[in-house]
């Protein structure tokens, strides 16, 4: 009995340990007896079933606490993001309109550098509009001095125009004038030579008229009237030789002189057959020249060369040339009568003589025929005379 | 003297000059047929007959013209060139006797077909001389075409 007894209230024991322990509330004593552990266990497991029941009761009431308090924590942590962002909006917010004023003051920076930027241009625009009017009225002072330069010009362009016209005026004068000689020579060629042939011609008409019983006297008479009908032939020839040299285009051509001299002189020397004259002529470079013009220079220099020295015992002419003043200087030299060097200037003229004709014959117009020549060549004619000694006649063709 | 007996036609303004010239072609008995016209108008109307007068026109054919240039109202080479370019006259021998030695006076009168250009020498002598020569030549010594 005694086990009977303590067994079941030990198992009781353990059970409560074991529920104490582990809150194990489902547990349940297993006693079929109807004794009073019987009924204390039965009591037990009824209090047990209660314990149970309030215990699922506080389960299910600290469940919904739970749930309400999560809900609560999320309304709450709901709420808590809502403040966060609007934390963050109003942060934003902030930041916006702190980026907006910093914006604005950046605006009145700018603007405040606009607006010393504008009012450096408006300065810099009226600078430039100054220095434009001052180029402008500078530029306008530089085109009306232009203008004037140009009127200037255009007063010398009509001056040149002038000038040429008169040139031109001149030119048709001188073609005119020139004409005038041609023709006034053409009467002097014609006009002239008739009369004098003429009266040559009909004095002889006039002897053989008189016949056998013409005197001695009337002879020379007669023959006095013929010579100097002959002479005035000679100067009518010069002067037509004269006036024809004056005219005329200069015909250039480089020609050998030498060839042009020898030729004149063989022409002289059938004038001349009695003469003893000696001619040495040295070699001459060749001329550009008219060689028709040229020719009568050559002739009327050895003529009167000739003519000079004709009548000293031994005659002599030299023909060569010099270069004076850089340019080619041809001479004709003789050992005739020369001259007094104070009449040179007379020489070149027309008519103008230094012997008369008893002692040389001549018309005087040789020499001018030569001075011109040479000088429609570009050239010039000069002399050297020691009287009875040595002559010498210098000409240029440039 | 009938017109087409002339041999020798003379054309000269200055009397005393013409007179020269007849001595000197008489002294070589050339002037028996010899006419004088004092003019270039009046040679031209010797040969072609005067326009005034209905133009009729004489065939005259002389054996030589010698011509001087310097002449009167029409001168002696437009004479030339009129007896040069007419079918008629053309083969006439046609002498020049100036006193100009004009080159332009030459080239234009060979330019117009002149037979023969003399320059009437100063000297009377040789003036006598070569008038003679140039009757003797023209007269004598040429042939003209038949």
């Amino acid at each position: 009995m005694q086990k009977s007894i303590s067994e079941p209230i030990h198992n009781i024991t353990s059970i409560a340990q074991t529920i104490s322990e582990e809150a194990d509330y489902s547990i349940r004593i297993d006693s079929n007896s109807n004794d009073e552990i019987g009924i204390l266990s039965l009591q037990f497991n009824e209090m047990l079933q209660k314990i149970e029941e309030r215990e699922t009761e506080r389960d299910n009431a600290e469940h919904a606490l739970l749930e309400s308090e999560r809900q609560l924590r999320n309304i709450v942590e709901l709420e808590k993001s809502k403040s966060s962002e609007l934390e963050i909006s109003y942060r934003n917010l902030h930041e916006a309109q702190y980026a907006t004023q910093k914006m604005l003051h950046d605006l009145k920076v700018e603007i405040k550098k606009r607006t010393k930027a504008e009012k450096k241009l408006s300065d810099h625009k009226l600078k430039l509009e100054e220095t434009i009017s001052q180029r402008t009225k500078s530029l306008q002072t530089e085109t009306e001095k232009l203008t004037e330069s140009q009127n200037a010009m255009l007063d010398l362009i009509d001056e040149k125009e002038e000038s040429r016209l008169n040139i031109e005026r001149a030119n048709k004068l001188l073609l005119e004038a020139n004409k005038e000689l041609e023709a006034f020579s053409y009467s002097v060629s014609h006009d002239l030579r008739a009369p004098i042939r003429a009266i040559e011609g009909f004095t002889k008409k006039l002897l053989k008229e008189i016949g056998e019983s013409s005197t001695d006297e009337e002879k020379r008479l007669a023959n006095i009237i013929t010579a100097n009908t002959l002479k005035m032939g000679l100067l009518i020839d010069d002067l037509l030789t004269f006036s024809r040299m004056n005219r005329g285009e200069l015909n250039k051509i480089k020609i050998d002189l030498n060839t042009i001299v020898k030729e004149v002189w063989d022409n002289l020397l059938l004038e001349y057959q009695n003469s003893s004259v000696k001619l040495t002529i040295n070699k001459l470079p060749r001329a550009d020249c008219d060689s028709r013009l040229v020719k009568q220079v050559w002739i009327n220099l050895l003529s009167n060369a000739v003519k000079f020295s004709q009548h000293e015992t031994s005659p002599e002419v030299i023909v060569g040339y010099e270069i004076i003043d850089g340019k080619t200087a041809f001479f004709v030299k003789d050992n005739g009568v020369g001259f007094n060097m104070k009449y040179s200037d007379k020489l070149f003229q027309v008519f103008q003589r230094l012997h008369t004709d008893a002692e040389f014959e001549g018309t005087g117009i040789g020499l001018a025929i030569v001075d011109r020549i040479v000088k429609r060549h570009g050239g010039r004619v000069w002399c050297s005379s020691r009287e009875n000694i040595e002559t010498t006649f210098y000409f240029t063709l440039t | 003297m009938d017109v087409n007996d002339i041999e020798i036609v003379l054309v000269e303004d200055n009397p005393n000059d013409a007179e020269l010239a007849v001595d000197a072609l008489t002294s070589k008995n050339l002037a028996n047929r010899i006419k004088i016209l004092k003019d270039g108008e009046e040679a031209l109307d010797f040969f072609f007959g005067n326009e005034n007068e209905g133009g009729s026109k004489i065939a005259v054919k002389p054996k030589l013209i010698l011509l001087d240039l310097k002449l009167p109202k029409i001168g002696g080479l437009e004479v030339l060139q009129k007896l040069k370019s007419s079918k008629e006259t053309k083969d006439i021998p046609v002498v020049v006797l100036t006193s100009s030695r004009e080159h332009t006076d030459l080239i234009t009168s060979y330019d117009y077909g002149v037979n023969s250009y003399i320059v009437k020498p100063v000297d009377f002598n040789q003036f006598m001389n070569a008038i003679s020569e140039v009757g003797l030549y023209w007269m004598l010594l040429n042939e003209p075409p038949k």
